[in-house]
């Protein structure tokens, strides 16, 4: 079993739940689409909010790498 | 206008959930396909409160079948232009939700605590034990995402820029699997004292639905 504490399991599906909705999902382009800014705001908030788990702080600066396939 | 939260396939009744603000929910149906959807007057506000709203009704709308979350924050004006847009996308829209049917996705988070350093000798010491502790990080990081890789039918895979955090991936898992990857996560954390591999989910397929015109 992974040795994480209950209150960081948390923080991470929270966290990971919001990179789902602001970041994944089908991209249409809509009459309207909600500005960039206004979502970054989000992040910033929450990320504010999850500090004190704070290695998870420096999950933000990462690199993607495209979707494979097999 | 009509607020975004997934795409099904056509026949999909509307989920038994209320939508961002309470919303009721609604079905615009365009060819082979149905969007989930909600009437609003104005576009909704970006909070936190709105972004688990979303994340709701994409769950509630999972369980009844094959879906394609939509990204937060999408709305049409009128389900004229909704409907062309789906037409527009139908082909690659229909092979994404066949891609994901009786699928779940699963989220890994490899982490591992941060080694005390010893104090090094000079300044070509420190910077060789940093090059050796992100190289066996990275080395953990592939190794699990080469096992959990096996039990997928998809994943993307992102590398972090090094401790705390080695890897973000997501796998496309069929439903009936996820019992066996938790299984593997675990024996994978157990068999590395010091690294937390933290599994979420299961989660609808976000990250497997087409960000871009769906030609993957």
């Amino acid at each position: 079993m992974s040795s994480a504490h209950p209150a960081t399991r948390q923080s991470v599906t929270l966290l990971e739940l919001v990179d789902r909705v602001l970041d994944k999902g089908v991209v249409l382009s809509g009459d309207i689409t909600l500005a960039v800014a206004d979502v970054d705001l989000i992040r910033v908030e929450l990320h504010a909010l999850l500090a004190s788990v704070d290695r998870l702080d420096r999950a933000s600066d990462r690199r993607a790498l495209p979707v494979r396939d097999r | 206008m009509l607020y975004l939260y997934a795409i099904a396939e056509a026949g999909t009744a509307a989920p038994q959930a209320a939508g961002v603000s309470g919303a009721p929910l609604a079905v615009v149906e365009a060819g082979a396909l149905a969007a989930i959807c909600s009437v609003l007057d104005a576009a909704p506000e970006a909070t936190e409160a709105a972004v688990v709203e979303h994340a709701g009704v994409v769950e509630a709308a999972a369980a009844g079948g094959s879906v394609l979350p939509v990204r937060f924050g999408t709305a049409f004006a009128d389900a004229a232009s909704l409907r062309r847009e789906l037409a527009d996308r139908e082909s690659a829209l229909r092979r994404a939700l066949e891609r994901v049917r009786g699928r779940v996705e699963l989220g890994v988070r490899v982490l591992v605590a941060a080694a005390p350093r010893a104090p090094a000798a000079d300044g070509r010491a420190y910077l060789l034990g940093r090059l050796d502790e992100q190289r066996r990080a990275a080395a953990i990081a592939e190794e699990v995402h080469r096992t959990l890789a096996q039990e997928a039918a998809a994943e993307t895979f992102r590398v972090a820029p090094g401790p705390p955090l080695l890897l973000s991936a997501a796998y496309l898992v069929d439903a009936d699997a996820v019992q066996r990857f938790r299984e593997r996560v675990d024996e994978l954390a157990a068999a590395r004292p010091g690294v937390d591999v933290l599994c979420t989910g299961p989660w609808p397929p976000y990250s497997f639905a087409p960000a871009d015109g769906g030609g993957e």
